[in-house]
């Protein structure tokens, strides 16, 4: 066989998972894989499950069956913590950023993200996609607009130069002129350093803007796989979201 | 603040203020005062102790009490066992060394278990009676180890730290325990400027979010829980040397809630503040019980239940901050504000 393009091979496979809280499943048998430098979409209706993908993808929710392998290792039991040093940068719902900690700060905390790599990661990455965070860099984060606190967000895992970055609903309580930035931020990220995306999402708009592929989860399940020409149709989209 | 620190803040001033004052002290005053605020002193690593738990890491712990009583008595049993010169330099680390493991035991099952928040609180408190419980039953002559004697309520006679076969008394004592404190609390709040003390921070807001970040939490949880268990022992085996004396009153329901107090009346964010506010609050407490003792903890229960209304992030911090924007012109660093204040701030600007 010859030597696999880089950009062919798999860089997270998820198979068969299942997971959810307690005795209540709900993500079940969900597969997915990405090449390296994919921007990939998962869309779906509210409360199919998406987030708690995402969760389990980082380790924040322990899975029932299934495996999870980034970069051809197995992270299944891997703890969240682990799985952020080995790469996967995550940028939860709703922004979670650290309130009460400055806006450095908060930069600060994603420096230990992706550590096996062994780069040097110096917070200006963040402000050099993100400038306005270097003019509010010693603000408490809790006092930062929406708009800012969704750029600190993603700045703040671009510090630890994650392989793999997680977001979920970025476009979430953001006017449309932002979300267009937000997703312009992300495509430039994308194409300049190369970061993988896996993203959750609702905006019909964002999704087009940069979905490559995309996956529609239904009842805690994929129900269909979205090639390029369907992740960037307004009618399909609308149709798998519309209730 | 790791990168771009202002030293010049009320924080630093005060700290450099409270040393000179400190160092002076005892070359104006008699030996009961000296000794008296070497007590202070001793105690006041007990609110070091809960400043990093609480403060630093979010953790509200009654359990600093049990782990004070636990460095009293094995300092008091070791050195009653091995006598000789140094004994009892090894005695405080004995001591220290014990408080700090268990805090470590108990805190790997309640942290690796789950047990967060209040019932962090509740199950410290528990350790903390019943360790009291326990020490008041060992009165009788069955309850020896080695060639010392527990004696239950009556309370354990410990040897002083000495040097040579000389116990340490008057100046030599006070200017021990203020490199001790001082000592402990330049190490603490180095610990609380790294990456790690800036994660406890982050913990104490949102432990998931933290763990996403490559924080491993429960054992930082472990780890500040430990170390803050054995500042309060060190606070144990310097207050059973310096009265020759430890009884498990001590580690009782006053002796748990008296700290916390201090604690959050001066500002538990701040490690300045809570030391500060810990010897004012205890010389206070000593004039109030000779003067007026029906209404000593009356008067520390109105002072705590005003700043709890009114200034939830203590007097003393609250001092600090007003003195940061006034004089040295500049946001003030060390504010923390309630969680509940910065989420109330998250939804305007949300």
């Amino acid at each position: 066989m010859a030597i696999a393009d880089a950009a062919t091979v798999t860089m997270l496979d998820v198979s068969g998972i299942t997971a959810g809280y307690g005795r209540t499943m709900i993500v079940r048998d969900v597969s997915l894989a990405m090449r390296r430098g994919e921007i990939v979409a998962i869309v779906g209706r509210n409360g199919v499950g998406k987030t708690t993908l995402m969760q389990a993808i980082i380790g924040l929710l322990p899975l029932a069956k299934g495996n999870i392998a980034l970069d051809g290792k197995a992270i299944s039991t891997a703890p969240a913590n682990e799985r952020a040093r080995l790469g996967i940068g995550y940028v939860p719902q709703g922004r979670g950023v650290f309130p009460g900690l400055t806006v450095e700060e908060n930069l600060e905390m994603g420096e230990l993200i992706n550590v096996r790599a062994g780069v040097t990661r110096p917070l200006d990455i963040a402000f050099q996609y993100f400038p306005r965070l270097a003019e509010r860099r010693s603000q408490r984060a809790g006092t930062l607009s929406g708009g800012e606190q969704a750029m600190l967000a993603i700045g703040r895992v671009l510090v630890g130069q994650p392989s793999l970055m997680l977001l979920d609903e970025p476009s979430e309580g953001l006017q449309p002129n932002l979300v267009q930035q937000i997703g312009d931020d992300i495509l430039r990220i994308n194409a300049e350093l190369g970061t993988t995306v896996l993203f959750v999402e609702q905006n019909i708009e964002l999704v087009m803007h940069l979905a490559q592929r995309g996956y529609v989860m239904d009842k805690g399940a994929v129900s269909a796989e979205l090639g390029g020409a369907a992740v960037t149709s307004q009618e399909t989209l609308i149709r798998y979201l519309s209730v | 603040m790791r990168r771009g620190a202002a030293l010049l803040r009320a924080e630093n001033v005060a700290f450099v203020v409270f040393l000179a004052f400190m160092l002076v002290y005892p070359l104006t005053t008699d030996e009961f005062s000296i000794l008296n605020t070497a007590y202070f002193m001793a105690i006041t690593l007990m609110a070091l102790s809960l400043a990093m738990i609480w403060g630093k890491a979010g953790i509200l712990s009654f359990g600093q009490t049990a782990f004070f009583g636990i460095g009293g008595y094995l300092y008091g049993i070791y050195t009653l066992n091995v006598l000789g010169a140094g004994a009892t330099w090894v005695g405080i680390l004995v001591g220290v060394l014990a408080g700090a493991l268990t805090a470590a035991v108990l805190g790997y099952f309640m942290f690796y278990g789950g047990v967060n928040d209040v019932f962090v609180g509740l199950t410290t408190l528990a350790l903390t009676l019943v360790l009291q419980t326990f020490m008041a039953q060992t009165a009788g002559p069955e309850w020896t180890v080695g060639e010392a004697r527990l004696n239950g309520y009556n309370g354990m006679y410990t040897p002083q730290i000495s040097v040579g076969d000389i116990p340490l008394f008057g100046r030599p004592l006070y200017f021990l325990y203020l490199g001790i404190l001082v000592g402990v609390y330049l190490l603490l709040r180095w610990l609380a400027g790294t990456r790690w003390g800036y994660g406890l921070l982050a913990l104490q807001e949102n432990r998931p979010r933290t763990e996403t970040f490559g924080y491993n939490v429960r054992l930082m949880q472990v780890q500040v829980f430990a170390l803050a268990g054995g500042v309060a022992a060190l606070s144990g085996v310097l207050y059973a040397s310096w009265g020759s004396y430890i009884d498990p009153s001590s580690m009782g329901l006053t002796a748990a809630i008296t700290p916390v107090i201090y604690v959050a009346i001066g500002g538990r964010r701040s490690l300045t503040a809570a030391m500060i506010s810990s010897m004012v609050l205890l010389k206070l407490s000593q004039s109030l019980a000779s003067e007026a003792p029906q209404y000593a903890l009356v008067i520390f229960g109105v002072l705590a239940l005003l700043a709890v209304l009114f200034v939830p992030e203590g007097f003393v911090v609250a001092i600090f901050n007003a003195l940061d924007r006034w004089i040295f012109r500049r946001p003030s660093a060390g504010e923390r504000v309630a969680p509940s204040e910065v989420a109330a701030d998250a939804r305007r600007a949300g």
